[in-house]
């Protein structure tokens, strides 16, 4: 640097003079590194000179508590001129990098040397001017570099944002799309499942459009129209037969009355015993017309039952899909966990329906949580289940509380999972599977890990001891 | 004289009383057997050929509790005794792979998507039995007035199934 | 698994049928005519019971005949001590190979390939056009062409493949309109009826064909036909009154699907020149002289040549129905030779009846017969008893044995009063549009007019030809 090639010229001079000009006794002091020369907020009351050696200025930051490097003398360079001065505490403090060699100067002895000899002041003012003068242009330079590092790094913050908000978009996107796909397979299951219903609910509506018109038709002051009504009703409450029943109940038919054709057997098997026997003994099983009024009768009374039942069925299923779909208010409510499982459990029954479920679901506090989020995590980890799963095996559920924690398991009679890839398994778009996810695109772990300890909570994958892939979730009670 | 049977598989009671209800007028030429499971299927099936009878066709559903439909017809395609035996997958969902692969190995006949309508069942099993009939190469006059006339008579002008006597 | 059902006990009937002759002595029946009864009694029991395939029945006779009663049978030695001469076994066999069997496989052929290449079809679309659209007369069609193909095809096939024409008729006719009915029985009846017109139209016309050669009256096809077809013409335009008469149409007129397209590949020509020679050539015997049974050797060896047919079309062949008809010959031989069917005609008196009487007696049971079981059979198990009847002279002198044979063939044909009747009559229940009552109503009628008007035939036209 060139101001402090100067600055050693400088030093020079006055060391120079130093020597002609007997009286003056400045104090020559030495310093080891890491020694202090000046301490930040003390008093001081000399001015030093630096003859060799570096001494290295430091500030107290406040915000970390920490010394800043704010710059670094050299031979030649003054340290303390301005506290001396002013009188004030010192603004710095100066420590030695290396070892130091200074001229100390107290007031008594600075007055001296500046009113001593004009030579000598001449040398000193100038001393003092360049020293000035260089703490001043390395001031602008250091202003300068400040406003374009801070521009820089506006920058660099405004970039870092713009990616960090494209980031979030991009998941939130990944989760969306992670949802949908879900949601379409969820809905092809239940789509079977209202098909069966509706299906009865077809069948139903046709028979009855076929048997009603000609029940209308019948002669209404016919004695025995009781029989007709006892009938109707007979098919309203009659159970489902089993198939079993129905052949076994057939074979005994066919074998009474072996010239009967075997459609009639079949209409006929559907009765229950009771009203078979009243058929057979008031109304006999030789007149065809009067049976298969009596018949349709009856089966107007079974369609009717299958109605309602399949009805009711179809509604049991909208409940659930409502609760379940409330998966996009983001609202944190107290609520019994099982529920919203329950839920999920009818929603996946089409895909559940193949393995057997062995739910313990002992009873648990009321939680705070978001339910939609939760059944997101149970649709994973069933599916999950199933798909590891093969046909015929079983899924177990177990719910208790632990203290201030909800822990579920899901345990599938799979293969298991083997133990290095018990982290692993929660990282998006890990997948075992050799083929393209048949549900959902893979990232069910890692969006269940994330709901879950968006919860406080934590998910643990493990094997069962008696094999198979085990899910641990556990949940605090209490809003995190 | 050999009788050919339907055999009605689902789990669901109320839907294996609308197939069987639906196809009632058929029973008096061919005898229905229903069954709620795979395996109750497969003994009713196994029971009709010891007593000297044939399946005819079944119907099944796909999505059931243990073996499904699709696996059941495949298995079921293996056995010479049902070679020809019709197959037809009733059912509300099947994924399109399970349908590629009923198609391809169990020779799967004929798709019904639920729910249904019932002429369009009643039409399908027709149709099916007719195939039965004709690839068994039985004798199709007992069969005539139930199945598909138009096809069984074609069947006796090009085959000579029956002849004069 | 219960042992005691229909096929059971007719199959131990039948058994008992062969042996009983044995142990039971008839007086005047030879051993050879205890043999043949036992043939002749356990094949009736199972032909009319049918435990087993008619033709499996035929094919048991010929077993039967070859090992009890030929030459090199088992018991050759003691029939010939008891002054019978054994047939040989090749007179058994030669009935399957007899020219009236070559007469029917060469009918085969040309139905095989008229089949092939759809020939039924164009025909009969040719000859409905004629016919127009009023329903009357679309009935008169019908059953003309079912007529007309059925007297050179089977019955069975020409009503399959009129079956299938007549559904969209049905189809198109309003709910509840008689037509339906008319159109549906014009097809069994018109097939029954063009049955009887050619040696080939059916299989009771080869055993009365077969029974006449036996006793030397050798009947060209054309002579055949001029016996028939005019029986046919009365008896066709008759049925289509009646139905007519018992089922009014309630349409004025209708439109059917005439979409005639003649096959004009290489080999449907051939077949087409091949079935126009081979007619030609039989209905013009007379002229050259040939044999109907030589003729028909033309397309049974030309279609294989020309590649018409493959030896897939040659297994398709009904051939059970010729071993059934040559079965039926071969019983007619034993009966005949043993002296058996003289022997059941001498246990009645016949002559008290009278010629005309006897002609009666066997249409009536010839017909009813028929109804109930095969009329290949019928005409088997009674054609040879005329036969008998004839040689024997118990029915005097004025008893025309090959007038009362051809009766015997042809009314077989009319009957048709139920669906199982005839495959025909079957058929046509798979329109669902007839009950059978309504079928056995048309068929009564018809079948008593055909009756009349055979015999009608029988006493002034055809003594004409058969002297």
């Amino acid at each position: 640097m060139n101001e402090d090639h100067n600055s050693e010229l400088e030093a020079a001079k006055i060391s120079n003079l130093m020597t002609r000009f007997k009286g003056l006794h400045p104090d020559t002091v030495s310093f080891e590194p890491g020694d202090s020369i000046l301490i930040e907020g003390n008093a001081n009351s000399y001015v030093y000179v630096i003859v060799s050696g570096r001494v290295d200025m430091l500030k107290l930051s406040k915000e970390t508590s920490q010394h800043m490097q704010i710059d670094s003398f050299g031979a030649g360079d003054l340290i303390g001129l301005t506290s001396f001065w002013t009188k004030q505490p010192s603004f710095l403090q100066s420590k030695a990098r290396t070892v130091v060699t200074c001229l100390r100067f107290n007031a008594t002895d600075f007055e001296k040397l500046v009113n001593a000899d004009a030579v000598l002041r001449e040398a000193i003012h100038q001393l003092f001017i360049s020293n000035l003068s260089a703490r001043y242009r390395r001031m602008i330079s250091l202003n300068v570099e400040v406003a374009e590092l801070s521009e820089r790094l506006e920058h660099e913050h405004q970039q870092l944002k713009q990616a960090m908000s494209e980031l979030q978009q991009t998941r939130n996107r990944l989760i969306h799309q992670e949802k949908l796909a879900t949601l379409g397979q969820l809905i092809a299951g239940i789509a079977h499942e209202i098909n069966n219903p509706c299906a009865a609910l077809t069948h139903s509506v046709e028979c009855l459009s076929k048997s009603v018109p000609s029940l209308l038709e019948l002669d209404s002051t016919q004695e025995n129209f009781e029989l007709e009504a006892q009938l109707l009703q007979a098919g309203i409450d009659c159970p489902y037969w089993s198939a079993e029943e129905t052949r076994n109940r057939m074979d005994q038919i066919a074998k009474a009355n072996p010239d009967l054709k075997r459609s009639l057997v079949r209409r006929l098997s559907q009765l229950n015993k009771e009203t078979f026997a009243q058929i057979e003994s008031k109304v006999g099983l030789k007149n065809p017309n009067r049976i298969n009024q009596l018949l349709d009768c009856f089966e107007i009374g079974t369609a009717l039952r299958s109605t309602r039942i399949a009805s009711s069925r179809i509604q049991a299923l909208v409940v659930s899909l409502k609760n379940y779909g409330k998966q996009d208010q983001e609202e944190w409510q107290l609520l019994d966990l099982r529920d919203g499982l329950r839920d999920t459990l009818t929603i996946l029954n089409n895909r559940l329906r193949q393995y057997t479920l062995d739910l313990k679901l002992d009873p648990i506090e009321p939680t705070y949580c978001i339910g939609g989020e939760l059944n997101q995590v149970w649709t994973n980890l069933l599916v999950n289940a199933c798909q590891a799963t093969p046909k015929g095996g079983t899924v177990a559920i177990t719910s208790h509380q632990d203290g201030t924690h909800i822990i579920f398991t899901i345990t599938d009679s799979g293969p298991g999972i083997s133990p290095e890839l018990f982290d692993k398994i929660f990282e998006a778009n890990f997948t075992t599977k050799k083929t393209k996810s048949d549900f959902g695109l893979g990232l069910g772990l890692a969006i269940s890990k994330e709901i879950i300890e968006k919860h406080g909570g934590s998910i643990l994958a493990s094997n069962a001891p008696e094999g198979g892939a085990r899910f641990t979730v556990r949940i605090p009670v209490e809003k995190p | 004289m050999k009788k050919i049977y339907i055999l009605c598989v689902d789990d669901e009671p109320e839907v294996l009383l609308a197939v069987e209800q639906n196809i009632a007028d058929l029973e008096d030429t061919f005898p229905i057997l229903t069954a709620e499971s795979t395996a109750e299927a497969r003994t009713l099936a196994k029971q009709i050929t010891s007593e000297g009878n044939q399946l005819g066709l079944v119907l099944c559903d796909h999505v059931m509790p243990g073996e499904n439909g699709v696996d059941f017809l495949i298995e079921l395609d293996k056995e010479d005794a049902f070679n020809n035996t019709r197959k037809v997958l009733v059912t509300g969902q099947a994924g399109l792979d399970a349908t590629v692969k009923a198609v391809n190995e169990g020779r799967l006949n004929h798709y019904i998507a639920k729910p249904w309508k019932a002429e369009d069942l009643v039409a399908i099993a027709k149709d099916q039995l007719t195939q039965f009939v004709i690839r068994s190469k039985m004798n199709p006059l007992p069969y005539m007035m139930c199945l598909d006339a138009e096809k069984l008579a074609e069947y006796i002008r090009t085959d000579g199934s029956v002849t004069d006597r | 698994m219960n042992f005691i059902n229909k096929k059971t006990i007719s199959v131990a009937l039948g058994i008992a049928g062969l042996l009983l002759p044995q142990f039971i002595g008839f007086e005047g029946l030879e051993p050879a005519g205890q043999l043949a009864l036992g043939i002749f009694l356990m094949a009736g029991i199972f032909w009319i019971c049918e435990p087993i395939p008619i033709f499996a029945t035929s094919l048991l006779i010929i077993l039967l005949q070859v090992f009890l009663l030929s030459e090199k049978g088992l018991f050759a030695g003691s029939l010939l001590e008891s002054g019978y001469t054994p047939q040989s076994y090749k007179d058994f066999y030669g009935t399957m190979a007899s020219p009236i069997i070559i007469l029917f496989l060469g009918g085969f052929s040309l139905a095989a390939s008229a089949v092939k290449f759809g020939l039924d079809r164009t025909l009969t679309r040719f000859l409905l056009k004629p016919f127009g659209s009023k329903p009357q007369f679309v009935c008169l069609g019908l059953m003309v062409s079912t007529a007309v193909l059925s007297a050179f095809m089977s019955n069975t096939a020409t009503t399959a493949m009129m079956i299938t024409v007549v559904l969209p008729i049905i189809a198109q006719l309003k709910e509840g309109d008689p037509f339906k009915k008319v159109v549906a029985l014009s097809i069994p009846i018109g097939a029954n009826i063009g049955g009887i017109a050619t040696p080939i139209g059916t299989p009771p016309n080869a055993i009365a064909l077969a029974a006449l050669r036996g006793q030397g009256i050798d009947i060209a096809f054309s002579t055949w036909m001029m016996l028939a077809v005019p029986l046919v013409v009365i008896m066709l335009i008759l049925a289509w009154r009646i139905l007519l008469f018992l089922f009014p149409p309630a349409t004025d007129e209708f439109k059917i699907q005439l979409d005639a397209k003649i096959n004009t590949s290489p080999a449907a020509i051939i077949s087409y020149i091949v079935f126009g020679l081979t007619v030609i050539l039989w209905v013009t015997e007379k002229l050259h002289g040939i044999s109907s049974s030589v003729i028909a050797f033309l397309p049974i060896a030309a279609l294989p040549a020309l590649s018409v047919l493959d030896k897939k079309d040659i297994r398709g062949f009904s051939w059970e129905v010729l071993w059934l008809v040559a079965g039926g010959i071969s019983l007619g031989l034993s009966l005949q030779h043993t002296g058996l069917a003289s022997w059941i005609i001498d246990q009645v008196n016949w002559s008290s009846l009278g010629s005309l009487g006897l002609l009666i007696v066997f249409g009536l049971v010839a017909y009813g017969v028929a109804n109930l079981i095969s009329n290949t059979v019928s005409a088997t198990i009674l054609v040879p008893l005329a036969v008998g009847l004839g040689v024997s002279g118990a029915a005097g002198a004025d008893f025309n044995m090959g007038i009362s044979i051809v009766t015997i063939g042809v009314v077989v044909s009319l009957s048709m009063i139920l669906p199982i009747s005839t495959p025909p009559n079957a058929i046509a229940m798979s329109t669902s549009v007839i009950e059978s009552k309504d079928m056995a109503k048309a068929g009564i009628v018809v079948g008593v007019f055909g009756f009349l008007i055979t015999l009608g035939f029988s006493l002034l036209y055809w003594p004409l030809f058969i002297k």
